[in-house]
């Protein structure tokens, strides 16, 4: 258990770090970087034109179709990640087991993928 | 000579070795910088145009020095429309994205009085599935930017970047997978030194190869798959509406994940700081081996930028889904299929 | 700003509405391009032009016939000798007067020349449009010899002034043969292999086979011009329909492609460039002796009242003026005919129903030039 914190500890301080570079850095930019009070300069850019509407609008409901693919097929990645280090365990029964077993469960997945595909929800809306 | 054991000693307490491998952060930086000059200079060969040549001599050394004073005393402008934290956030958790990628990845090992000590800021039973972890944030890095700036360019680029990053994580992820299934291992230790026990996995499985190579060139967005920063298109993409130091952490972060990137190219197909096959390490240390071969990437990788348009944001999405996701299954059977074989 | 256009748009939640323009990185010089989309998709476009009106047609009016030469030039720097040619061979048969045959000479070749390099900067920067930056820059080399072959013969490098009323304003140097001759040679070498790379490259023709496809019979409709049009399938070029210069004599291919999509008009620009070269390549062996102008006093150039529509092959199509001469010193009209306005306009309807990332391929593949557009 020690040795698992032990490998995160660096972790932690890179992360701390990580966040205060950054910050420390811009502080310092912004002491030594010029302000100019020039008009406008705060707008926001659109080829020169003044934007028109919110650019916060509504999401195609195609990101998230892609996005709910992506959690299914992520998740079914996750699943596996340990079946890779235990596999090759015990005797030769367990592994034949854990091998059809994981097979089966990624050919279900497979046939979801191709309902999906089927569906249309892979394809990029015109 | 005791002092160089003490000071080994010492190195394996987490907190002092934590703290000591922020040098990896400073190594880091100054390799993008390295990575920056090189693309810049290499590209220039390819399209037959000099290149930085002005600034540190005739081959432009000092360039992205004069680029970085440039940065840092340029005034920072925040749209007043845009949503401040998040605005601020997105190049930050972009950079701390790929700082932690760094804090995983093995550099190679040193030799030292008959024993090997690892040269790594740490070491995890699981760094695989941690560094890919670690780099799916960069998502968040980017859609921060994109909605926080309140532009419109920046929003699509937002809006593509998630399309297309969902789209190469899951091949990423089983192209990953597959490595350590042959190698029966998360850590990547175990891996690098599975394939000098076995054979580069490159060799092992190059459909496995291809899947990861393109499936990371999508997710570092380089082009051929630089979207959502498509100049014509979309100005500077997620960026649009960032200056000053703030545009440097972003682009820094790119070249910072694009390093690790090759970093996990190296250690994952390439064996990592071992020699070549047959040939062995040639009295080369390993850790120049590492390093030797993650140049050899990065310049496959500035190679690809140099010959390749870009592709469209539809086509990215197909090519995720629809050739590499299959692909990266069928390498993943093959994979655990040969791992059965050779035990 | 462009309130009209906006108020009339109602946007679905889902739909926003983008300017691209009149400062962006797709365009070759200021225009507004408001696209309605949705997600990446590009449902509605409108275009506004005008951002950099110049009124050279008035400025015409107010200027003697040598003075409109270089104003001429100003219309589209890629293509100054074609407008010179237009202008002077419409101002010669309002004189009534043939330029010398070594000028017949001298100016096709130069027009070809022109050619050559506007078709190559415009394939140079469609590349860059659809990201891939090394195209452009080769092109920009392949480029550089040709106009410094320009610039032996007119001094100028883009503006160049040249054509006169019955002749040109210098002779060819010496050299200027084998120069050419090797430089072409080089040319062809170097468009031979971009072509090979731009119809096998996969990435490349997943981009472009099948966008942005403008129908024979949309392109006649919208009247658009010069490569876009014979990349649709027509047959059309005035070299052909109206021969002017030397070119009755010449032999030579108009090219067409049939599809009508991007690759296509990209296909007929490296084409024409090629056949551009063949043209050159049999002018420059039969160059006769003899004056390279007629010997007016270019000062006092005082054509009789009538009027004129002279035109020529632009390296985007139909260049043509309509010149009133009421008999002073100064045209009392001058009304001009752009190929690029025609081409122009034609993008709102293409642009429909495509993808935003298709947008800049579609609309640099076009090569229009906004400042003709808005001479």
């Amino acid at each position: 258990m020690s040795g698992i914190i032990d490998s995160f500890i660096p972790v932690a301080i890179f992360l701390v770090f990580g966040f205060v570079m950054p910050v420390a850095t811009m502080i310092i930019v912004k002491q030594i970087s010029p302000r100019s009070q020039a008009g406008r300069k705060l707008s926001t850019y659109e080829s020169g034109s003044v934007p028109f509407g919110d650019a916060r609008i509504m999401f195609n409901v195609q990101y998230y179709l892609f996005a709910i693919v992506f959690v299914i097929f992520d998740v079914e990645v996750m699943f596996l990640y340990p079946w890779v280090t235990v596999y090759l365990g015990v005797d030769k029964f367990f592994t034949t087991m854990s091998v059809i077993e994981v097979v089966l469960f990624v050919l279900v997945l497979f046939v979801g993928y191709l309902y999906a595909l089927k569906k249309g929800a892979l394809q990029w809306v015109k | 000579m005791d002092y160089i054991q003490l000071a080994f000693d010492l190195l394996g307490n987490p907190w002092i070795r934590g703290v000591v491998g922020l040098i990896v952060v400073g190594v880091i930086f100054f390799s993008a910088i390295v990575m920056v000059w090189l693309e810049r200079k290499f590209l220039g060969d390819i399209q037959t145009r000099p290149g930085p040549n002005r600034v540190g001599g005739r081959f432009g050394l000092l360039q992205l020095v004069a680029d970085a004073i440039k940065l840092f005393t340029k005034e920072d402008i925040v749209p007043e429309n845009a949503d401040k934290p998040v605005h601020a956030g997105g190049p930050i958790v972009a950079l701390t994205s790929a700082f932690l990628m760094a804090v995983a990845v093995p550099y190679g090992v040193v030799s030292f009085e008959g024993s090997e000590y690892l040269l790594a800021v740490t070491t995890m039973d699981i760094s695989a599935l941690y560094v890919e972890a670690v780099a799916a944030v960069s998502i968040i890095a980017l859609f921060m930017a994109g909605w926080g700036s309140n532009n419109k360019y920046s929003l699509l680029g937002a809006f593509r970047n998630i399309a297309r990053m969902l789209g190469y994580e899951v091949p990423l992820g089983l192209a990953v997978l597959s490595v350590a299934v042959m190698a029966q291992s998360l850590d990547f230790v175990q891996i690098v030194s599975r394939q000098e026990q076995l054979a580069w996995f490159i060799f092992m499985q190059p459909l496995g190869f291809i899947v990861f190579g393109v499936a990371l060139l999508a997710d570092l967005g380089r082009i051929p798959f630089d979207q959502i920063e498509a100049e014509e298109e979309l100005i500077a993409g997620v960026f649009t509406e960032y200056s000053s130091m703030r545009w440097g952490f972003a682009f820094f972060a790119e070249y910072l994940h694009a390093i690790v990137g090759a970093c996990l190219v190296v250690i994952l197909f390439l064996g990592g700081w071992s020699g070549l096959p047959f040939l062995g390490t040639l009295f080369i240390p390993p850790v120049l081996w590492f390093v030797g071969k993650v140049f050899v990437v990065i310049m496959v990788m500035i190679w690809i930028r140099g010959a390749l348009p870009r592709v469209r944001i539809d086509q990215v999405t197909d090519l995720g889904w629809k050739v590499l996701f299959p692909y990266s299954l069928i390498n993943l059977v093959w994979a655990a299929a040969v791992a059965m074989v050779v035990s | 700003m462009n309130g009209e256009i906006e108020t009339q748009i109602n946007l679905k939640p889902s739909e926003m509405l983008l300017h691209l323009g009149p400062q962006h990185p797709l365009q070759p010089g200021p225009f507004l391009l408001d696209l309605v989309l949705e997600g990446e998709t590009v449902k509605d476009a409108t275009l506004e032009m005008g951002f950099i009106h110049k009124g050279i047609e008035k400025i015409l009016e107010n200027r003697t016939y040598l003075q409109c030469i270089p104003i001429t030039d100003r219309m589209c720097y890629l293509a100054s000798i074609s407008n010179n040619e237009v202008f002077c061979s419409g101002v010669e048969s309002l004189m009534g007067i043939e330029p010398t045959e070594r000028a017949k000479y001298i100016r096709t070749i130069m027009l070809e020349l022109t050619r050559i390099q506007s078709h190559l900067l415009g394939i140079g920067e469609y590349a860059t449009d659809i990201g891939f930056l090394s195209m452009f820059l080769w092109m920009i080399r392949e480029r550089e010899p040709i106009i410094s072959l320009l610039e032996m013969v007119t001094g100028a490098r883009l503006n160049h002034s040249f054509v006169r009323f019955g002749g040109v304003a210098y002779d060819l140097p010496a050299g200027f043969k084998e120069k050419t001759l090797r430089t072409l040679n080089e040319i062809r070498k170097k468009v031979e292999k971009h072509d090979e790379i731009m119809s096998r490259d996969s990435v490349y023709l997943k981009r472009t086979k099948g966008v942005g496809v403008l129908s024979r019979k949309a392109a006649m409709e919208l009247g658009v011009a010069g490569p876009a049009m014979r990349g649709s399938g027509v047959d059309y070029d005035i070299r052909k329909v109206d021969p002017y210069l030397l070119y009755p004599d010449l032999d030579f291919k108009v090219i067409t492609a049939p599809n009508g999509d991007v690759f296509d008009r990209v296909k007929v620009r490296l084409s024409e460039i090629l056949e551009s070269i063949y043209i050159i390549e049999q002018c420059i062996d039969m160059i006769p002796g003899g004056p390279f102008k007629q010997g007016y006093n270019p000062y006092l150039i005082k054509p009789k009242p009538g009027e004129v529509y002279s035109r020529v092959e632009d390296p985007r199509g139909e260049m043509g003026m309509y010149i009133v001469s009421d008999g002073t010193f100064k045209p009392y009209r001058v009304k001009v005919r752009g190929p690029a306005f025609a081409t122009m306009q034609a993008l709102p309807p293409l642009l429909k129903g495509a993808y935003m990332a298709d947008n800049a391929a579609i609309a640099s593949s076009m090569d229009s030039c906004t400042s003709e557009v808005d001479r």
